[in-house]
């Protein structure tokens, strides 16, 4: 804390207890600062800081980055992080958590390359029928009160399985569609960075501006709520799962469309990076407690993370032990940040 | 409320009658993996048209590793709060490395090579315990973030290659051994699922879990120590793990980096289909024991009927669907 030469109070020179009024009025812009991260529609800051940070260290390793050329393939793994992270995102909103995205997402590159090249009716068929799945799930947790931890780990199972029965042996080729899709050069602006930016402004303002949204959010945090403002519990459910389901085949058409070739395990990181973008994004698992700008930026400045590692030397070996740590630290600031604006709080 | 904070919890003898019947009753859990595990077995033994005996004692092998891993998973889950223990997969894999770096493929480091396996489990313990209980991070989130760390130490033994790390060759031996027609590793098992129950049922340490699972605030009232209760769960589930690591190694002949894959998602399959419930409160080792036989068994199935190999990962992921819309079982949802 620092100290001040304008003490409201005599007794200045010993260092005042927090949540005492008469603190210094730097240490309170210091709490102000340290407690803005933790409340309602500043969740975004957060991972903006982060992501500002990380492209900031990687400018400075290496300055050929800063143009159209260089943010694309920086940007180039982003797309299926951020969709993964957004579709988990949907699913924490409702109180529960997604084991099987990342299953999910190798089921749909194996679509891809199975179905897709011969029969694209059937192919986007399948995918369909894989968000219905989804949606599926999410009535079961709520019909049968199962914790959805444990309803998505079967169904994880399910997809990776159908996965390895249609594609034992990783390989296949994407449609030329889905590949060229993702590798569009629009004018100025990379594809990446416009993906992203729709993505973040769409699904904020769904989720955080429109009526609708705010159902969505009550199912996680107020069902009760909900039900008595004359809204349906199960439509809502369902629409938070198949959202999630959708985004989850975007992703998985995203990833696709990176890897060029099918294999049901290719999701398998996508589990952590989804759950860490949430995380990261200002997110919780509370129920409704969403942060969905936040969310796109968590995924982006996870998918930043190799690069990151890779321009300042350090061994890939170490990324997941960096992940993990990075994680438990945007944690405890959240919870550092959380009890602070609560000493603010009680200022008041 | 003396009667309340006198420190005895919940351990009357009325309370303990009635988890003995309701552990007994079938449709509450106990009996249901058993009836699924012989199921698979009789649909087994029919398909491949001999071998019964042989099919089973393989299981019952195999699915000991499957035990060991989900006992642990099951005392954090039972723990409740949201316990999960997702570092599962990546002790198990570190304590392979470890032990087998220890143990040089030497017998006379066969203690050490233990020691330092089950040290690794917990060692995660603890960094777990701190992660959730002094900085109240969510469980799930902590131990996968505490995995993770753990899975850069493997990488980098991994890429180590070196060639001396070996498990002691008298622990293999052991762990594939055979009495007569049965597996002494299988005798293990049945071991290791009996203490289970006995700690769970018989112990203060083992009735506490349970409480603490079924209302963290009632425990506490109780006299009940939560914090330090879920903390122990941790490193039971820590040190199983790490024993897991150091069979399977030594099963293996010798450690990958992949080597725990399977039981992230395995470990709590087990403790799902095994009759727990999964949002903890109620614990069924003998479950866990047959759950992890069951799994074995879906393996040998799918082999013996020339199935793809996917249709292994979709009938466990269909048990377990199966399992979770049947008959409610929640203590919560009367």
């Amino acid at each position: 804390m620092t100290p001040t030469q304008s003490p409201p109070k005599p007794d200045a020179g010993s260092p005042p207890p927090l949540n005492s009024s008469g603190r210094p009025p730097a240490a309170r812009a210091v709490v102000k600062v340290l407690s803005v991260p933790s409340s309602g529609r500043n969740k975004w800051i957060l991972p903006a800081v982060l992501t500002i940070a990380m492209f900031v260290v990687i400018y400075l390793r290496n300055p050929s980055v800063l143009n159209y050329s260089g943010i694309s393939l920086l940007l180039a793994a982003s797309l299926p992080v951020c969709f993964a992270t957004v579709a988990q995102m949907f699913v924490t909103a409702a109180g529960d958590l997604d084991i099987a995205i990342g299953s999910f997402m190798g089921l749909v590159t194996v679509i891809t390359v199975v179905v897709m090249p011969n029969h694209v009716f059937l192919g986007v068929l399948a995918l369909i029928g894989l968000v219905c799945g989804y949606i599926a799930t999410g009535l079961v947790v709520l019909f049968r009160r199962v914790p959805a931890i444990v309803a998505t780990l079967g169904m994880s199972f399910v997809w990776l399985g159908v996965g390895l029965a249609l594609l034992p042996v990783p390989g296949g080729v994407v449609p030329s569609g889905i590949v060229k899709a993702i590798n569009l050069s629009p004018p100025l602006i990379p594809e990446t960075v416009l993906i992203l930016v729709v993505l973040a402004v769409v699904v904020e303002y769904g989720m955080m501006h429109t009526r609708y949204g705010a159902v969505l959010r009550g199912v996680g945090s107020n069902p009760e709520a909900v039900r008595s403002a004359g809204w349906s519990i199960p439509i809502a459910k369902a629409v938070l799962y198949g959202l999630a389901g959708i985004f989850g085949v975007l992703a998985g058409l995203a990833l696709s469309g990176e890897a060029t070739s099918g294999d049901p395990n290719l999701g398998s990181s996508y589990l952590f990076l989804s759950i860490a973008g949430v995380v990261i994004g200002g997110g919780g698992f509370t129920g409704g407690d969403i942060a969905p700008a936040g969310a796109v930026l968590g995924g982006l400045s996870m998918s930043l993370l190799t690069p990151l590692l890779a321009i300042t030397n350090v061994s890939s070996t170490y990324q997941d032990a960096v992940e993990g740590v990075l994680l438990v630290l945007i944690l405890l600031v959240k919870s550092a940040s959380t009890w602070i604006s609560s000493l603010e709080s009680n200022d008041a | 409320m003396p009667e309340l904070t006198d420190g005895r919890g919940p351990l009357s003898r009325a309370n303990r009658g009635r988890w003995l019947q309701l552990s007994l009753t079938p449709g509450s859990g106990f009996l249901m993996p058993f009836v699924a595990l012989i199921l698979v077995w009789i649909v087994t033994a029919a398909i491949a048209g001999r071998g019964a005996g042989g099919t089973l004692t393989a299981a019952i092998e195999v699915g000991t590793f499957s035990l060991l891993a989900g006992v642990g998973q099951m005392f954090v889950i039972t723990g409740g709060n949201g316990g999960i223990d997702l570092s599962v997969p990546n002790v198990i894999s570190l304590s392979a490395y470890v032990s087998a770096t220890v143990a040089s493929g030497s017998n006379g480091m066969l203690v050490p090579s233990l020691a330092a396996g089950i040290g690794v489990g917990i060692v995660a313990a603890i960094a777990s315990v701190i992660l959730i209980e002094l900085a109240r991070i969510p469980p799930i989130i902590a131990t996968l973030a505490v995995g993770f760390m753990l899975n850069s130490v493997v990488l980098e033994f991994a890429g180590s290659s070196n060639a001396t790390a070996l498990p002691s060759p008298g622990l293999g031996s052991f762990v594939s051994a055979d009495v007569g027609p049965i597996p002494v590793f299988g005798i293990v098992g049945v071991g290791l699922t009996v203490l289970a129950a006995l700690v769970l049922r018989r112990t203060r340490f083992g009735r506490a879990v349970e409480a603490v699972g079924q209302s963290g605030g009632a425990a506490r009232f109780a006299g009940i120590h939560v914090t330090r209760t879920r903390a122990l769960t941790y490193l039971i589930s820590g040190i199983c793990a790490g024993l897991a690591g150091v069979l399977l190694c030594a099963y293996a002949g010798g450690p990958t980096a992949n080597i725990g894959d399977p039981y992230e998602l395995g470990s709590i399959a087990v403790v799902v289909l095994g009759g727990c419930l999964v949002t903890g409160g109620r614990s069924n080792a003998p479950g866990i024991w047959a759950a992890g036989v069951l799994m074995s068994l879906v393996v040998t199935l799918v082999e013996v009927a020339h199935l793809a190999a996917g249709f292994q990962d979709i009938v466990e992921g269909l048990i377990i669907v199966a399992v979770l819309a049947g008959p409610t079982r929640s203590l919560t949802s009367k």
